[in-house]
């Protein structure tokens, strides 16, 4: 079974890492519902790896070999530190005779050292479940709020009803919510003229230090002439001075064509 | 395949049990691949280093990471460090300097058995390949820029990067199943 056409090109990108984060994040919603395409991806991926396995082996310096397995004792002495505990020879004999006599009292000590060392580290584990718990419980609260606001803003059936002054002439018109600290952006637009073949609306992010405008999304109205664009991973947080709107040819542009349909600022 | 899981699997064991022996013979091993892939990508020996040293970290600290059920460990091994290296090289955007490194190192040696013979394999399906679709994939993968990007590079239609990095991505999977 192929995995479903309209992702046959974006699955091999991905696979290869040349997706925006923007189309990352719109397959990644698909492909945690479409095994098809989650097989059609591992399987794309393992060609991927031939890639990086075809580059020439370079063996590091003998100084970085040496350097990393120092590193890795260190590591070793602090994650493993009781199983790597040695005597001497001479002592360990020492130890193997007497052992006898102290083996109640060393017994008791190591039990009670262990029951210490269990306890504590029960206390800490519970303590930080605790904490755990009650922050995945508050991120599933705004999960929950969030998926709910995307389900209505993007639901077949949601109605957008735009006020006018009473008499004004319907025009095209989006709104446009974004906020840079949290790479995020809504976008929702109405009564937009419908586009020709092979066409698409690209949204456009014009800079506040006056760089080139950049590309924030794609979309395409319905029969109303309504659309909804939800981004969640826009982009490095960049400051927006105002956004605007082009037609662009499908999938989408890197540098927008005139005219700007819509546009508008901050 | 059926020795090499084995191989893999038992790899994964002696580090579980904090076996540096076992650790030293999988540097041995891999070290050459994973500083290979990470010196392409970031183009810097001391940028390379940092990731090659996540990476085996990363294997000795929690050697479940990888698991052997879903895969083979030089791939695996060659991904993550593409990741990694990728990563690094958005997150430092340092100027590259291609005359650091020479990309056929006259003094780098091949790794050790299984890993060359991957290595050998993952080669000849790559010199397969049509220059173009070669180039595109390269340029995806191992420098890390996004379709559009190589568009703009290549001076080509997005359609046309798309199309090749999909028909070169193909033509590998069949050869390896060849």
């Amino acid at each position: 079974m192929s995995a479903h056409e309209q992702y046959r090109d974006d699955l091999a990108l991905y696979a290869v890492g040349a997706l925006s984060s923007e189309e990352s994040a719109r397959l990644e919603l698909h492909l945690a519902e479409c095994s098809t395409c989650r097989e059609e991806l591992n399987s794309l991926s393992e060609a991927a790896a031939q890639i990086a396995l075809a580059v020439e082996p370079t063996v590091p310096s003998a100084h970085f070999r040496a350097e990393l397995m120092a590193r890795l004792e260190e590591q070793r002495s602090v994650a493993v530190a009781p199983r790597d505990v040695r005597l001497p020879v001479a002592g360990r004999q020492y130890q193997r005779r007497r052992a006898w006599f102290w083996a109640p009292a060393l017994a008791t000590l190591a039990f009670a050292l262990a029951f210490v060392a269990v306890w504590r580290q029960n206390r800490t584990l519970t303590g930080e479940n605790r904490d755990l718990a009650a922050r995945l419980a508050t991120s599933r609260q705004t999960l929950d709020r969030a998926g709910e606001l995307i389900r209505a803003l993007t639901a077949p059936d949601a109605q957008h009803v735009s006020l006018v002054a009473a008499g004004a002439k319907v025009q095209p018109e989006a709104k446009v919510v974004y906020s840079s600290r949290q790479h995020s952006l809504v976008l929702l637009a109405d009564h937009l003229n419908p586009l020709p073949a092979h066409k698409i609306y690209e949204l456009w992010l014009l800079p506040a230090n006056g760089s080139p405008a950049l590309p924030a999304g794609t979309f395409k109205p319905d029969d109303r002439g309504s659309a909804a664009l939800v981004l969640s991973q826009l982009g490095d947080g960049v400051a927006a001075k105002g956004f605007a709107v082009t037609v662009e040819n499908e999938p989408g542009s890197a540098v927008p064509t005139m005219p700007i349909v819509l546009s508008g600022t901050t | 395949m059926t020795q090499q899981l084995s191989n893999d699997a038992s790899i994964v064991a002696r580090l579980l049990d904090g076996d540096k022996e076992g650790f030293v013979r999988l540097y041995d091993e891999y070290a050459g691949l994973i500083y290979g892939v990470a010196l392409r990508v970031l183009r810097n020996a001391a940028a390379a280093e940092d990731v090659v040293q996540e990476v085996f970290l990363q294997l000795w600290r929690n050697p479940t990471s990888f698991d052997p059920k879903r895969g083979r460990l030089a791939p695996w091994l060659a991904v993550i460090t593409r990741h990694r290296a990728v990563d690094s090289l958005r997150k430092l955007k340092f100027e590259v300097d291609s005359s650091e490194t020479p990309l056929s190192d006259p003094q780098a040696s091949h790794a050790s058995v299984h890993c060359s013979a991957e290595s050998d394999r993952a080669k000849r399906l790559m010199a397969q390949l049509p220059a173009e679709q070669r180039q595109v994939l390269e340029l995806a993968f191992l420098d890390g820029l996004t379709h559009v990007e190589i568009a703009a590079r290549v001076s080509q239609p997005l359609g046309t990067v798309k199309s090749r990095i999909r028909l070169g991505l193909l033509s590998l999977r069949k050869g390896l199943s060849a």
